[in-house]
Parts: structure tokens; C-alpha cells; sequence
């Protein structure tokens, strides 16, 4: 154990992660690789300022701390400094994949379970070109404090991502399917899956036509209405961009009224997935924040110098992409709760819209934006032609108010491939779902 | 079988910056490193992070076994080193970067008293090495200082309103300041758009020329799926539009060497020069099966099989300066960009958060929120207006191109 230094704050986050990476692309095997990666990161705080070494020198930590000391002034009250105080002091184990440890399936078995997949798209004379990606990762995460905490857990996943490139006219279509799940044997067996979403963006890209500009009434599919509230609404609940402002906490103080009564945004670290985090990288344990109930700000999201600064109780949001980085403010799975209509039902309701069942990437500050990959108008309450737009935008506060309709049907996605980025933090693995929703007037382009 | 190894190397100082004052200071100290063995057109790569030993050169040589093709010589009889540290500041002296990062945060509370102050300043310096048993030894280190501010008005709901960029090799406080206060005063200065459906747009070269990019990607003409499919050699843009694979010193940060070890002849390789379209970027490996020239474009994760990637390109500069491009004209300054696309008919649309209007060789003021668009062949076509030689904003060359724009 380390000898953590008087008058200080301090805290030591270990990581090590065993991750393999296959890409196949047009047949042809281009990387596997299979790594494992170990680094510390090592945080002093004197009640003023924060002291932070990151490095892969495993054996040199109490160096670090004894140097990053000569950085800072200790304070003998460091106990009862409002962040420190707000620390869980949590000791705990909870190592969730030790029996379905993904690092232990053989390479051959990943290879194998890569050139499965890949016969789905070699089926297809309308696919030009394919990559196909297998991704894993077990990371085991160890915090310890001065405070006390002492926490160890895991986090896994695995996924099969397609890449595919229809062309029409010679103008290019880039398809994509994910498959993510948390254990190996889960990843079997979605071929159909694929194959559905083939034949579907063939489809769409031989009869698709550009959009015509104007303001439209939207329906997204579960994993664009995740993008939606991630976008549009969670960055502005990440509480970091509030201390120290007061317009900021006059502007969004709990209880105002947000959005549509219908809507529902929460944030959790605790379901699993791509958002899955049991603990934050301060120690935290993961909660359940509702964002907006009810059409109500309701609560934001946590790190223990945010949560101390706005006196509010932690929330588990505090994270960094990995041990080279603080931990900031940041979303974990964040997901619009369902209503009570069926998506035939939203749909039918919609005289002249659009229906977006994917996206590119989203992005959200006064107004945000997301870039649809494959749409479809809506006439007279049914889906009709498919259409090209290069992004819907809404103004955020607006838009929240322009939610009519939820359906009961629910999902919530996981990504295989990038994720979220805010500062110099990209990209965070989180999850983002949502039922089937209504927004009206949102501008299409 | 040649033996390589591939490391780069990174140390830093990062100051996270809350409300205007350094509260967090980040020592970074990354080491990475690859070994690679080929033999018999395949490749076996293992890495770890800290230092290359024998150990991992033989677990390279064990992966070999995974049989990774690789049909393509490893670089051979390439030396070259190149050191462009410069500047007072170094991150070995982070008393001196915090103390110059502090007094700079404090000038701007004290003239901004309006505005909050957030995100990062950080001082980098970062090495990559490629040696092989082939006689390879191409070295290049360098040492960059950012200022990323985000700025926020005190009586705004947003996040943030606008952006501060501001990264260059040799930090000199008087130029970032005279930068700074001009964009400042501009955003505290609020004007309406002027009268008009399309005017001369000035923004990052990088955010427009993605779609050509991506499009110029030797994987995609091979297969016939590039947007601009059998055209090569044809004048499809303005005659002033020239797009270049950068390997040169002019960007900080910038290696003159790939992945694979390649470099490019002057440091530069044009793909589309005076709007015809020459030739795809490729690494050496596509440059093999599709005939195409090696353009020195091989990056990827340090433990990677290198491969061809969309990155480091410029568009060539005019001898004209901003100011000169525009002449008379009013321009549109987008500073922060709210997430726009192509679609595949290369037509771009993107709301602005947050704009400038330029106006007789200044900012002049902040314009309301707008959207911009525009067709990628009337943006480097009739629209375009060329790249500034000077770099009178955000530390940056700036491309000027004519686009509709409205609020």
C-alpha cells in the first residue's frame, strides 16, 4: 500500500486492460492483435488545486506521489474540505466477468467467430467493399484513497462491427451493423440480423432521393432518440460547465420545467452495456439520476468537486477514457424512458415528416445536430420514400417542448465503435436508447 | 526477415482550467512502443506500453503465426532526424509554463470580466522513432503549446459560446494576446447579418475538405466506390484548389514520416493540384495492389498493423492574405461549427453556433446563430476563393470559400 502524503488528498487509479482487436477487410485478414495494457494515474489535491501524474511506471508510484507533493501545500483541514468530505468511501470487490472473462476465449475461436460474419457480406454484389472489425475488452480497474476507499471491478465487452460500402450512380453508401454484448457465447447467432439490415440499406440506397429542405415533423428510432437526449440535453446536465456560473444555476435550477410533460431522461451507470460503470473513476458508486421527469429538470450529473460546488449529492459521472486522463463530468447510459403508444401509432399520426432510423454522429450546445444515415419521409401517416439528408437541427430548449409522442417499445444501444467526446476526452464508451419518438418542427436539411 | 521497431513517446503538462483559474495541473509521461518482424509478405507486431526490449521483439516474431499479409518492402536505408523543439517554455520547467498559463488567465479575467474561461492549456512534447534492422532510422521530435479556451458569456445558458484556439511551436504572449482580444471583442460586439443569400465563408480547410478527403482514398478508388470514381485526371475544381499530403514542419506536432517508414519527396504529395485530380493517397501496401503511388499515409494505434488513413493534409496556400482574398467583400468567420455532414450527393449543410464578420481585415463583431451549406463541387469550384498565406486566426491558415448562409 502506499504512504499517502499529510495535508492531501490522494488518490491512485490502476488500470489494466486486456483487449484484442481483428479486422477483416474484403477478405483479407488486416490486423489481430491482442494486448495488455497497464497504467496509473495518481491525483493530489490540497484543498486548492489538483496534482495528477499519469504513468505506465507501475513501480514508481509512490515516487509520483512523494513528487507530485513538492507541487502543492498541504492543508492540515484537508479532511474537512467540502470535495473530500463529499468522497463515498467505498471497499468493495465486484469483479462481474472472472468466469466469462473475454480474454480468455482463444484468438482462433474470435478469428473463427470474424470470418463467420463475413460471409454475410460476401453474399452481396451490391456490397463494392467491407470491413469487418471483432473488439473486446476487459478492463479491471483498482481505486484507492486517502479517505479510505478501496475499490476493485471490471468492465467487459464484445462486439462485431460491419462496414460496407454500397455505391449508386457513383455515389457512395456507408452501411454499418453493430452487434455488442458482454460475453462472448452472446455474440454468436445475429446473422439474420445482418442480413436484414443488408438487404434494407440496399434498398434504400438504390431508391433514396435528396430530401427537401424544411421544417418537418421527426420520429426517430430508439438508438437516434438515445443520440437525441445524449446530444441535446444530457451534455448540458454535466455539471462542470455550471461551477462558478451563477446564470448557469438560475438558468437550470431543479424544477424548472424543461421539456414535454411525457419526457423522461435518465442517466445510469448501472445498467449493462456500453454505459456500464459500477463505480466512477473517483471511487463513486453508480446511481440512477432522473435528468427530466416528467418535463421537470430534475437532477444533473457529478463529480465530487461539482457535486461539492453546487451542493449536491454525487451522482458516479466522473470518468476519464482511460488512465492518462482526469476524470470529468460525463454521461454513463443515458436513455429516454417509454411511453404508451406503439410506433405504428406515432407514425400513423404524422401527415407529411420524416422517419431517421440511424445516424452518423450527433452534437448538441444552443442547438444541436444529428446526421442522419438512413431516413425515410412519411405521407399521410405511412412510411414512404427514402430520403438523403445531411443533418436535422433543433434549437435544444425548443425542441424538448416539441415531444408528442413516446412508444412502449424501448431500447437501449450500446456502440461498437467510437463513442462520446467532450474536451480532449474521445472517445468514451457510453450508452445511449430510448423508445420511438415524436418531435415536431425540426429543420431538415 | 527485417526487424523494426516503431516508439513514440510523449510527456506533457496540462492545466485544466475552471472559471477562469488552473485547477488541476496533469504531468503526462507516455511511452509506446512496437515491435514489428516481416518475413515472407506477412507481419507479426506485438507493443506495450514503456520501452521496446527483446521480449516483445520475440512475442512480434510469435505473431507472425496469425499470418497478417503484408505484401509490401519495409522501409530500407532511411535515415533522417529531425528536432523542431523551439520556444522558452519546455515541460521540464512546468513552474514557468503554470506561471505564463496563470498571468495570461488573469489579464483576460481582468479585461473580460463578462466572459468565463474554461478547457485546457497544455505544453507537449512528443517524439516518434522507426528503426529497422534494413538500415531505417528516422527520427522526429517536436514540442507544441496549446491554448483551447472555451468562453462563455456570464448571462448565456449555454455550455459554452464560443471557442479560443490557439496552437503554435514558439508561444509568444503579445501575438496570442493581440489574437485573443481581437476575437473577444468581436464576440462581446453583436451585429446582424448583412443583406445577402451566399457570401465568402472563412474556416478550417480540414472541416469542408473531409468529403474530398475521405473520397481520395486509394482503398475506395481500387473498388470503384470513391465519389469521384474515374476521374482521376480530370479538372473537377477551381483552378486555385491544390490538396496536398503534409509531411512538413509548417504544421507543429507534424512527423515527416509515416508509420511505415515513408516520406514523401519535398515533404509534400499533391492529390488534386489546380483542381485536377492527380492521384489517391495510398501507404505501401494499397500502392502495391492498386498500382497507385505510396503517398506516405500509413498511421494507426502505435501496436498496429499500420494502414492507409485519412490525415494530414493541407490545402495550398495562396500568396494572397485573408484580407487580400476578400478585398472589399464582408466575410462570414465560423468559429464553432455545430456538427454538420455530406450527404453522398456531396451536398454539406451545418449550423454555426458561433460566427464572426469580417470586415476590412478584422473581426468586426459577433453574428447571430446561422446555418451555412453548399455542394462540395460549387465549394471548391466556382465558390472557392483560395487559403490565406497569412495566419491571422486561431494561429491558422484560413480557407475562404463563397456559401449560402442564412440565420
Amino acid at each position: 500500500m502506499y504512504r499517502f502524503p499529510e495535508g492531501f488528498y490522494t488518490d491512485v487509479r490502476e488500470e489494466t486492460v486486456i483487449a484484442t482487436g481483428i479486422t477483416i477487410e474484403n477478405g483479407i485478414l488486416k490486423e489481430n492483435k491482442t494486448k495488455k495494457e497497464q497504467g496509473v494515474i495518481i491525483r493530489l489535491y490540497d484543498g486548492r488545486r489538483w496534482y495528477i501524474s499519469s504513468t505506465t511506471e507501475l513501480d514508481r508510484v509512490q515516487e509520483e506521489i512523494d513528487a507530485l507533493v513538492q507541487m502543492g501545500k498541504p492543508c492540515p483541514e484537508i479532511a474537512k474540505d467540502p470535495v473530500v468530505k463529499k468522497y463515498e468511501v467505498n471497499r468493495e470487490i465486484q469483479l462481474q466477468y472472472t468466469s466469462n472473462d473475454v480474454s480468455k476465449i482463444s484468438n482462433g475461436e474470435k478469428l473463427a467467430l470474424t470470418e463467420q460474419y463475413c460471409q454475410c457480406l460476401k453474399g452481396y454484389e451490391e456490397i463494392q467493399r467491407w470491413k469487418m472489425y471483432y473488439l473486446d475488452n476487459h478492463t479491471v480497474k483498482h481505486i484507492v484513497s486517502s479517505k479510505g476507499c478501496d475499490v476493485t471491478f471490471d468492465t467487459q465487452n464484445c462486439c462485431i462491427a460491419a462496414r460496407y460500402v454500397l455505391t449508386k450512380d457513383d455515389k457512395p453508401y456507408y452501411g454499418k451493423e453493430d452487434i455488442y454484448c458482454m460475453e462472448f457465447a452472446q455474440l454468436s447467432g445475429h446473422e439474420e440480423e445482418l442480413h436484414s439490415v443488408i438487404k434494407e440499406d440496399i434498398e434504400y440506397n438504390k431508391n433514396a432521393v435528396s430530401v427537401v429542405p424544411g421544417d418537418y415533423t421527426c420520429i426517430f428510432a430508439p438508438e437516434v432518440t438515445g443520440v437525441f437526449a445524449h446530444e441535446s440535453f444530457g451534455h448540458k446536465s454535466e455539471s462542470d460547465f455550471m461551477v462558478g456560473d451563477e446564470n448557469m444555476k438560475k438558468e437550470w435550477a431543479i424544477g424548472t420545467r424543461v421539456g414535454a410533460k411525457l419526457l423522461n431522461i435518465v442517466d445510469t451507470g448501472m445498467e449493462e452495456g456500453s454505459g456500464y460503470v459500477p463505480f466512477d473513476d473517483e471511487g463513486t458508486r453508480a446511481k440512477r439520476i432522473y435528468l427530466i421527469r416528467d418535463g421537470i429538470l430534475s437532477g444533473r450529473l457529478h463529480s465530487a468537486m461539482t457535486a461539492a460546488a453546487l451542493e449536491e449529492d454525487l451522482t458516479g459521472n466522473a470518468r476519464a477514457i482511460n488512465f492518462q486522463f482526469e476524470p470529468i463530468v460525463r454521461m454513463t447510459s443515458t436513455y429516454v424512458e417509454p411511453g404508451e403508444s406503439t410506433k405504428e401509432e406515432l407514425i400513423a399520426g404524422v401527415q407529411k415528416g420524416i422517419y431517421i432510423v440511424d445516424y452518423n454522429h450527433g452534437s448538441g450546445m444552443s442547438t444541436f445536430t444529428i446526421a442522419p444515415n438512413k431516413a425515410y419521409m412519411i405521407r399521410d401517416g405511412k412510411l414512404a420514400e427514402p430520403v438523403k439528408i445531411s443533418v436535422i437541427t433543433g434549437n435544444v430548449m425548443n425542441t424538448l417542448h416539441e415531444i408528442d409522442g413516446l412508444s412502449k417499445e424501448f431500447k437501449l444501444g450500446s456502440l461498437a465503435l467510437g463513442g462520446c467526446g467532450k474536451m480532449e476526452q474521445y472517445p468514451l464508451r457510453v450508452g445511449l436508447g430510448g423508445p420511438y419518438m415524436r418531435v415536431n418542427h425540426l429543420t431538415v436539411q | 526477415m527485417v526487424k523494426e521497431q516503431y516508439i513514440t513517446k510523449s510527456r506533457e503538462i496540462n492545466l485544466s482550467v475552471t472559471n477562469g483559474e488552473v485547477t488541476s495541473v496533469i504531468k503526462k509521461n507516455i511511452t509506446q512502443s512496437a515491435c514489428r518482424v516481416y518475413h515472407n509478405d506477412y507481419i507479426g507486431v506485438a507493443g506495450k506500453l514503456g520501452e521496446a526490449d527483446d521480449e516483445l521483439m520475440e512475442q512480434a516474431f510469435g505473431n507472425l503465426k496469425l499470418a497478417i499479409p503484408y505484401k509490401a518492402q519495409p522501409t530500407a536505408g532511411s535515415v533522417r532526424r529531425e528536432q523542431l523543439e523551439c520556444g522558452v517554455f519546455s515541460v521540464d520547467d512546468s513552474g514557468s509554463f503554470m506561471k505564463e498559463a496563470e498571468e495570461i488567465l488573469e489579464i483576460l479575467r481582468e479585461e473580460y470580466p463578462k466572459l468565463i474561461f474554461s478547457n485546457k492549456i497544455r505544453i507537449r512534447e512528443e517524439s516518434r522513432q522507426l528503426k529497422n534492422d534494413a538500415g531505417t532510422d528516422l527520427y522526429f521530435s517536436d514540442r507544441v503549446v496549446s491554448f483551447v479556451l472555451l468562453v462563455k458569456h456570464v448571462d448565456s445558458a449555454s455550455v459554452f459560446d464560443d471557442d479560443l484556439v490557439y496552437e503554435v511551436r514558439d508561444f509568444d504572449r503579445e501575438k496570442y494576446l493581440k489574437e485573443a482580444r481581437e476575437h473577444l471583442d468581436a464576440f462581446l460586439n453583436p451585429v446582424q447579418l448583412p443583406e445577402g443569400e451566399t457570401f465568402p465563408v472563412i474556416i478550417s480547410p480540414e472541416e469542408l475538405g473531409r468529403f474530398v478527403v475521405q473520397n481520395m482514398d486509394a482503398m475506395a478508388f481500387g473498388h470503384g466506390t470513391s465519389f469521384f470514381n474515374g476521374k482521376l485526371g480530370e479538372k473537377l475544381f477551381d483552378e486555385k484548389f491544390s490538396l496536398y499530403v503534409n509531411r512538413g514542419t509548417d504544421i507543429p506536432g507534424n512527423a515527416f514520416f509515416d508509420a511505415e517508414g515513408s516520406t514523401c519527396e519535398g515533404d509534400r504529395c499533391y492529390l488534386i493540384q489546380n483542381g485536377v485530380l492527380l492521384r489517391p493517397f495510398a501507404d505501401k501496401k494499397l500502392s502495391g495492389e492498386f498500382g497507385y503511388e505510396n503517398t506516405a499515409t500509413a498511421e494507426g494505434a502505435y501496436d498496429s498493423v499500420p494502414s492507409n488513413v485519412a490525415d494530414c493534409f493541407s490545402g495550398e496556400c495562396s500568396n494572397q492574405t485573408l484580407e487580400e482574398i476578400l478585398g472589399e467583400a464582408d466575410g462570414i468567420y465560423i468559429s464553432v461549427m455545430g456538427g454538420g455532414d455530406y450527404t453522398s450527393e456531396g451536398n454539406y449543410a451545418s449550423p454555426v453556433q458561433t460566427a464572426f464578420l469580417y470586415r476590412n481585415g478584422k473581426l468586426a463583431g459577433r453574428l447571430p446563430e446561422l446555418n451555412i451549406s453548399g455542394n462540395v463541387y460549387e465549394i471548391f469550384g466556382k465558390g472557392y476563393m483560395g487559403i490565406s498565406s497569412d495566419k491571422p486566426l486561431e494561429g491558422m491558415h484560413k480557407m475562404v470559400a463563397r456559401m449560402r448562409v442564412s440565420c
